[in-house]
């Protein structure tokens, strides 16, 4: 009996080995395996482009909000910002004028310390005092050359007393008020002896020496405030270092010295009542 | 062509596409994303910025009317111009209530060394005669010298008296009168009538506002000025300031000035 060939000629070539299963159809499976393939690529680039679109749009858009709100309250910020600059304006002049009230010299209280410590067997024929600055280190008009080397604070004393040692008592007491950092000696001479005229208890016309008969020494001395940096507290106060006090104090010492030179010499009040009237 | 061939052929293609999805499509949209968070990071740090500045400004706005108190109060202390009639009539005060006699008074003087360049605002204009202009905060100061007489302690007093004008207490400006410097006292026994009359001379500097600022720099009870106009401040603002005295010497106004933030 002859064994006869069932299959048809195209699956007869396909399957040689025996025992080996047959392919049904192996083409048109890995196209399709392709195609679903490409096409789920396809959605997921297409679902990435629209993800991301998505986030492009969202920021785009809070962008703009942010942008909108920014603008927004830079134009509120600059409508307000005279305020601003007023507010400067005030705080700019409040804080000049404070530190130039702050840094004024205590005339009142020096005073009244000189009035304490002078003796009373000293005489003043003028007290010069001045804030320092220009006018200091310019000389001061009249004043000594001891005033002139320290630019700070200092009042210049000229007077007489007895003796020699009376003028070194006098700077030993003045060297102890407060704030007196150091006390000068221009001179003290018995050559240039003190005269006044007109003074209490001389003749109309007399001229007299207040301290006494004899030769006794006419001193020009000045006790420095060093610890007063009115100065520099000055020029702080308008920026300006060394034009602060330039301009008011040369002329105001020019018209003072020149004052006081002329003035006749006759005991001040410190010399008289000090000890007594102190308050 | 194998079917293995094919299907190399075909794997390339997809990592082709794959690739060129990722850099045409894909990569410029995610740059583009990543470009502007670092715009919108920006833009909400420069509005928090903005946000700052705004609630500082409206800080400034809400203490307006303080700092308009303030400045005009201030005016009495330096005024804008040196209104030399008022500083008469507070020293002609203070010296009677000090039993002093006010001899006289001298703007400036012939030896003022004025330095040349003058700063800031106040170059804009020129001070007043005899005011020179100093420092960078624009006042412009003005000399002036005094002459008086009295006793001893009663110059004293006067001096003390003087300085009270403008005091400071607790980082707190009390304003009487006008800002004024005692540079330089010279005392002399008088040359007429002899001991106890001391005759004094005082220099002193008082302080001027720049011109270009004016009294108010512009502003107005209403609001700041948007700029600074000269003179504009003096006439249009209500005088609070540089007439104290002038009317009713004997008992000025104390004003208290408080200051915030000043150095």
């Amino acid at each position: 009996m002859r064994a006869v060939n069932l299959l048809t000629p195209e699956l007869r070539t396909t399957s040689k080995v025996a025992g080996a299963p047959a392919v049904v159809d192996g083409r048109g499976g890995f196209g399709a395996y392709v195609l679903l393939g490409a096409l789920a690529l396809c959605v997921a680039a297409l679902g990435g482009y629209v993800l991301s679109g998505n986030v492009v749009k969202q920021r785009t858009a809070k962008l703009a909000e942010v942008s909108a709100s920014m603008d927004a309250t830079v134009k509120k910020a600059t409508a307000l910002k005279p305020f601003v600059d007023f507010q400067a304006l005030a705080q700019a002049r409040a804080g000049t004028v404070q530190a130039l009230a702050s840094a004024r010299f205590d005339w009142e209280q020096s005073l009244r310390d000189l009035s304490r410590a002078i003796p009373s067997n000293v005489y003043l024929a003028s007290l010069d005092g001045s804030v320092g600055g220009a006018s200091a280190a310019a000389g001061g008009g009249a004043s000594s050359g001891a005033r002139g080397a320290i630019t700070s604070p200092a009042i210049e004393l000229k007077g007489c007393t007895r003796s020699q040692p009376a003028v070194a008592d006098l700077m030993s007491r003045l060297r102890n008020v407060q704030g007196v950092t150091r006390v000068a000696l221009s001179k003290s001479d018995k050559e240039a002896p003190l005269t006044v005229s007109g003074g209490p208890g001389s003749a109309a016309g007399g001229s007299i020496n207040p301290c006494g008969k004899g030769s006794p020494p006419s001193f020009d001395l000045v006790a420095f405030f060093e610890g007063a940096t009115v100065d520099a507290a000055l020029a702080t106060a308008t920026g300006d270092k060394g034009s602060a006090t330039g301009a008011a104090p040369a002329t105001a010492t020019a018209q003072a010295k020149g004052a006081a030179s002329t003035a006749a010499a006759t005991p001040t009040p410190a010399a008289t009542t000090q000890g007594a009237t102190t308050p | 062509m194998t079917r293995r061939n094919t299907m190399l052929i075909v794997a390339v293609a997809a990592v082709a596409a794959v690739a060129a999805y990722w850099m045409l499509v894909l990569s410029p949209k995610r740059q583009e994303a990543a470009k502007l968070a670092t715009q919108i990071t920006t833009k909400q740090g420069q509005l928090a910025a903005a946000q700052g500045e705004l609630a500082g400004n409206e800080k400034a706005r809400s203490a307006y009317r303080a700092n308009y108190s303030l400045v005009a109060r201030l005016g009495k202390a330096v005024p804008a111009d040196d209104d030399v009639r008022s500083l008469m009539i507070q020293v002609n005060s203070a010296a009677d209530r000090s039993k002093v006699d006010f001899r006289s008074i001298a703007v400036g003087g012939s030896g003022g060394a004025a330095p040349a360049a003058t700063k800031g605002a106040a170059a804009t204009k020129p001070p007043p005669p005899g005011a020179a202009a100093v420092g960078t905060a624009g006042f412009a100061a003005e000399p002036f010298t005094f002459t008086f007489k009295g006793s001893y302690f009663n110059l004293s007093s006067f001096v003390r008296r003087l300085d009270r004008f403008v005091a400071v207490r607790d980082r707190q400006l009390d304003v009487t009168g006008r800002l004024l410097l005692v540079n330089t006292i010279s005392l002399a026994p008088d040359t007429t009538v002899g001991f106890p009359k001391i005759s004094a001379h005082i220099g002193a500097t008082s302080y001027l506002l720049p011109e270009a600022q004016g009294l108010l720099a512009g502003a107005s009870p209403a609001g700041p000025g948007t700029a600074p106009a000269a003179g504009a401040a003096t006439t249009g603002a209500p005088a609070p300031t540089t007439t104290p005295g002038t009317t009713t010497p004997a008992a000025p106004t104390t004003t208290t000035a408080t200051i915030s933030g000043a150095p």
